[in-house]
């Protein structure tokens, strides 16, 4: 048994390789990684055209974990306030399926919070949100939205994925399998937590059957934004590159002795992003070079805005980087999840992140990047008028209901002001207007630039798709 | 007649489905022969007969020569050796094996080597890692607790053993649809082995949630899973879409998808230790290893002793605690069982218009699906003599409906899945559906034939790899020069061997082998091999009775091949994830392979590639002597199975740096990662 050498045929990698070593450094890594773009075989990530023309290139969503009591916050229902302390008057039947938790005395709740009209469009939100309401012109309001389930498990998922059971890709895996991202040295989707564990854990913003280059990457505030994104310790970058030199010797050779080779290629420019991603991820979490202005207009250096302002921050700093789609979860572990402290609680946690989001919004305005970027407020769920355990009436709560979620979005092709969706007069459930979560995810899609029936995967011989059965777009929201 | 309205309504629907969804890829192939029971097919005639090896290769030839492609050269035998070796047991050969079997003078050296690996006890822990894909194995509930759902890794051990002693898949289908619901035909008191509850684990491995919902919820959202995976993983049908509506493609109407449920009304679905209120039934099942009931209990002795006699900080002492409740409940008893209710009564099964619990429609009886049996009579349930248990024997009827050889569908599906793993795609690409579908089978008389052959050799796996694996299909090179591929892109006639990347299991498993790390123990409860930093408020449990990525309790842990990592689905680990293996929530019948940046980290940062490189520089130092040629050589032979050669040996000699960077190098290579 012998090892023939093999004749090794002149290509464009001894070209890359050749020039590389020529090179050295930036020029060809830019070169490298326009060749990255230039075919889809290697790169699932390269850039596709939208199915829709002129719709919005980057997502910022923003998910408030534990269902968002809506009518505390943008729902004004004033029906309540007779009834506070009573009963709810309706029947199990004509509350419908909507969940009951507790078996005690369903005691309904008046919302605590003053609210006003605001703008233009005069649409209701509490004093909760006083930096909000001053951007309502901007936000497109969907109200009585259903899901599936009123448990946060599957509640979550049918939010985020279109399943009610994990293992199916998220919103922001779709939306990045549909279009690739634009900037190949950061991955196109990116998760920035405060430390999870969400519900879920890293299925919330995982791929399911799509290919593991659209699952969603956790960035996380420090000197290691990326797990291993840093070199060991005693490795230096200089070592490392002429590691990768070696590497990429020994590659060339062994794809130039073989044939159908475009997976092996690309393993051999995926070290090269890598390379590039150690430099290129630190520096976009290396705040230092914005002004003491925009620290301020996300709140950043104040105590309760702290933390949710650099995250929002992050997001510009991301999309302007050409990152595809953005998740920011706020806190960890459903904070939104008012069984109690509608009075002690919430209001803190609507600080939390009032002013970053507005900073936000304005941010992108005023850098004219709101024009092409979607902003999405999402929950996976709404609230019940009533307490059913009530245990503590000065500081009471409210129970789940999967068919009251309200969201917002702005940006993009997104109508400032317009409003969709009609609940009944205590907000139980839509009477008009039904919205349901693939309506929304259709919609999402549509202003993301993508066909709902034309972003498929065929998976286990069927063609799958995020809205499953099929969502309408809802189109009373969009400009 | 009233087969003929079904056909035609589903017809209709399936148009109507179309023209609803023009965009959508439209399903244009099905090979209605899988519906039939298969016959043994007649091996096709071929011109160049002394290319074959086995009945095998002259299909696979005949649909060459019908396209005028020729089959690639045979790979060397030291490329097939190390192809064989990663197929069959997951690692390289070490240098010796590998020299021995070139050493082999015997005309068949091949099959005794292929022989010599289905003996090997690595063997059955490789391809338990492909079935616990297929039935979509986790060991937490992922969902908003992701509460630990207990014992699995007695079903993850079963499995491994089944394989190992070849277990005939007629029998090892039917222990898992069937375990503990076993009816006696004659004797009037029999209580079924309790050690065949540790199978039916499988019925129990769909992730759920507690949460607030009504009983009668959580327990449909259960049987809405158990249904569609057995469907799905046995039968190849994808029975879960014809749970709101008549199946769009298949002649599956809803009906029939109650009427297979209705044969698993009769589990009592079990809760998770930790999260009842009422005592949780407590079995002592005996181990296939006494010693881990040994090692239980020395481990829960030891962690009490600590907590009673030291001073621990708190979280110590959390730590302990959460120690000792995991194998109290996990390890050292079975808690949580899927077995028959205890009481006579049974809940009926109503057809659910559009899967709406609340829309109920007529009762239904336990049926098979009449695209199969040509009727909607209800099935003739198995009962003991006396009829003491009306509970049992619902889902006897069902596994051993499953696992007959009169069965079209159960022998075909499960070939076609162990030809996938051998050549990479199936013969039916999607071997979760054998329905319509958007491809053809590429070699349908040949998978029939492999079926027939299969039951004829009493459902034996092992008789099938070996089947596979000594064709002259299967010991093609990866290369074929002779052949133009846009004749055929995908491959899908197999002019050559597809060339393969290694699985996330594989990769790790082999980084620890070659730099002489790994831990040779078999079974026993998952293990938690070190996550990378920064990963610290992922581990915390997200409630006491929560999954938690514990520290590992021996150093030896971290080093146990994968398929006994803990299987948190919350938690995968970034390195597996990133190499597609995530922990599987539903049924995953191939999986993806992809190229991201996130993988060069991983090699390139990772602690397991920077560890192992430095393992494998002291081994070959200790192996090879001082002398740096000596040192790059056997490099070489350790990682890639062969030599260097003259430029590669010169390049690796003028590198300055140390051999742990040279071995880091050809650790993340593609050599190494792909298999030829």
């Amino acid at each position: 048994m012998s090892w023939q050498p093999f004749q090794t045929r002149p290509s464009r990698r001894d070209f890359l390789c050749e020039s590389y070593l020529g090179l050295g450094g930036l020029a060809a890594l830019d070169l490298l990684a326009r060749d990255v773009r230039a075919t889809a075989a290697n790169n699932p990530l390269m850039v596709k055209p939208a199915h829709l023309p002129g719709q919005a290139k980057r997502c910022i969503f923003l998910f408030m974990e534990g269902g968002v009591s809506q009518m505390d916050t943008f729902e004004y229902v004033p029906a309540l306030e007779k009834l506070d302390g009573k009963r709810m008057p309706t029947s199990r039947d004509t509350t419908g399926a909507v969940g009951q938790i507790g078996t005690g005395p369903n005691q309904v709740i008046a919302s605590p919070y003053k609210f006003a009209r605001h703008g233009e469009s005069g649409h209701w939100m509490s004093e909760l949100f006083p930096h909000l309401s001053t951007r309502v012109d901007d936000l497109a309001w969907i109200h009585g939205i259903e899901l599936g389930s009123s448990n946060h498990g599957p509640a979550v998922y049918h939010a985020l994925t279109g399943h009610m059971q994990p293992g199916s890709p998220s919103v922001g895996s779709w939306v990045t399998y549909g279009l690739g991202s634009e900037n190949q040295n950061l991955p196109g989707f990116v998760v920035v937590g405060q430390g999870a564990p969400a519900i879920g854990g890293a299925a919330q913003w995982g791929n399911g059957f799509l290919p593991a280059s659209y699952q969603g990457t956790l960035f996380r505030n420090g000197p290691t934004p990326i797990v291993n994104l840093n070199p060991q310790a005693g490795q230096s970058l200089d070592r490392q590159r002429q590691e990768l030199d070696l590497l990429r010797w020994l590659n060339e050779r062994h794809a130039a002795q073989r044939t159908a080779t475009s997976e092996l290629e690309g393993r051999i420019a995926a070290y090269e992003v890598a390379y590039k991603m150690q430099t290129e991820a630190p520096d976009l979490i290396d705040i230092s070079d914005e002004s003491n202005a925009t620290r301020s207009l996300y709140g950043i250096d104040q105590p309760d805005t702290d933390t949710f302002g650099r995250q929002c921050l992050l997001a510009r700093r991301m999309v302007e980087r050409g990152v595809r789609f953005v998740k920011l979860l706020h806190r960890r572990g459903k904070p939104w999840d008012q069984h109690g402290g509608i009075k002690s609680k919430l209001p803190r946690l609507c600080r939390e992140v009032d002013q970053p989001i507005t900073g936000l919004l304005h941010d992108l305005r005023s850098r004219g990047l709101l024009e092409d970027t979607l902003v999405v407020w999402a929950s996976e769920m709404g609230r019940t008028p009533w307490d059913s355990n009530l245990t503590q009436r000065s500081d009471p709560g409210r129970d789940h209901n999967n068919y009251a979620l309200v969201m917002w979005m702005a940006g993009g092709k997104v109508r400032g002001g317009a409003s969709y969706g009609k609940p009944d007069e205590w907000s139980l459930r839509s009477t008009d207007e039904h919205v349901h979560i693939r309506d929304v995810h259709a919609t999402l899609l549509h202003l993301m630039g993508l066909d709902q029936d034309a972003l498929t995967y065929l998976h286990a011989g069927r063609s799958e798709r995020l809205t499953v059965f099929g969502g309408r777009v809802i189109r009373e929201i969009l400009a | 007649m009233r087969n003929l309205t079904v056909k035609v309504t589903t017809l209709v629907l399936c148009l109507a489905g179309l023209l609803a969804n023009t965009n959508r890829a439209r399903p244009e192939t099905a090979w209605s022969g899988w519906f039939e029971k298969p016959v043994r097919r007649a091996v096709p005639p071929v011109s160049v007969a002394n290319w074959l090896r086995n009945p095998v290769d002259a299909f696979v030839l005949a649909e060459l020569e019908g396209e005028s492609l020729t089959p690639a050269p045979a790979a060397s035998p030291r490329v097939l050796a190390r192809r064989l070796y990663f197929d069959l047991v997951g690692f390289p050969p070490t240098p010796v094996e590998l020299q021995e079997h070139l050493d082999n003078p015997a005309p068949d050296a091949y099959p005794q080597l292929v022989d010599r690996l289905l003996a090997d006890p690595r063997y059955a822990e490789r391809w338990a890692r492909h079935w616990l894909d297929v039935v979509g194995f986790g060991e937490t509930d992922g969902l908003e607790d992701d509460i630990i759902i207990g014992n699995l890794w007695r079903y993850r051990d079963w499995v491994i053993d089944a394989l190992d002693r070849d277990m005939p898949y007629d029998r090892f289908v039917t222990m898992q649809i069937a375990g503990g619901d076993e009816v006696h035909p004659t004797k009037a008191w029999h209580q079924p082995d309790i050690q065949d509850y540790i199978p039916a684990g499988f019925l129990r491995l769909a992730p759920w949630d507690l949460g607030n919902l009504q009983a009668y919820e959580l327990r449909q959202a259960y049987l809405d899973e158990v249904t569609g995976v057995t469907a799905s993983v046995f039968l190849g049908l994808t029975l879960e879409c014809a749970r709101c509506h008549d199946h769009k493609y298949d002649d599956i109407p809803a009906r029939d998808y109650y009427r297979f449920q209705a044969f698993f009304n009769a589990i009592q679905v079990p809760l998770p230790p930790n999260t009842s209120s009422k005592a949780p039934e407590f079995v002592n099942v005996p181990y296939a290893d006494e010693g881990i009931r040994r090692r239980a209990e020395l481990r829960i002795t030891s962690y009490e002793k600590r907590l009673e006699e030291e001073d621990l900080k708190d979280d110590e002492a959390a730590l302990l605690r959460r120690r000792i409740a995991r194998w109290e409940t996990n390890v050292a008893t079975v808690r949580n069982v899927a077995g028959p209710p205890l009481g006579p009564d049974i809940a009926p099964i109503r057809l659910l218009l559009g899967g709406d619990l609340r829309n109920r429609g007529e009762t239904l009886e336990p049926g098979f699906p009449s695209l199969l049996t040509g009727h909607s009579q209800p099935a003739k349930l198995e009962t003991d003599r006396y009829g003491q248990y009306p509970t049992r024997g619902r889902r006897t009827t069902l596994a051993r409906w499953i696992a007959s050889p009169d069965n079209p569908l159960t022998a075909r599906v499960m070939v076609n899945r162990i030809w996938e793993y051998h050549f990479g795609r199936g013969i039916v690409e999607t071997p979760n559906n054998f329905g319509f579908t958007d491809h053809s089978p590429t070699h349908p008389e040949l998978l029939d034939w492999l079926a027939v052959d299969f039951v004829a050799h009493d459902w034996s796996l092992k008789s099938m790899h070996r089947r596979l694996v000594t064709s002259a299909t299967y010991g093609q090179a990866s290369d074929n020069s002779a052949v133009d591929d846009s004749l055929d892109p995908e491959n899908s006639l197999l002019w050559r061997f597809r060339r393969r990347r290694l699985e996330a299991e594989a990769i790790r498993d082999s980084l620890l082998a070659i730099s002489g790390r790994l831990s040779l123990l078999r079974y026993g409860p998952g293990v938690f091999p070190s996550l990378p930093p920064g990963l610290d408020e992922l581990r915390k449990p997200v409630r006491q009775y929560s999954a938690a990525w514990d520290s590992n309790e021996t150093a030896e842990d971290t080093c146990r091949r994968s398929i006994y990592t803990f299987q948190q689905r919350s938690l995968p680990s970034p390195l597996m994830a990133s190499f597609d293996a995530q922990v599987v929530n539903k049924s995953c019948p191939r999986r993806s392979v992809t190229t991201t940046p996130l993988q060069a980290l991983s090699m390139m940062n990772g602690t397991l590639v920077s560890q192992s490189a430095a393992a494998l520089a002291r081994r070959i130092e200790r192996e090879a002597g001082p002398d740096n040629r000596d040192q790059i050589v056997r490099l070489f032979e350790l990682v890639f199975s062969r030599p260097p050669l003259p430029d590669e040996l010169e390049r690796f000699l003028s590198f300055d740096g140390s051999l742990t960077r040279l071995a880091r190098v050809m650790l993340s290579s593609n050599e190494f990662l792909y298999v030829d």
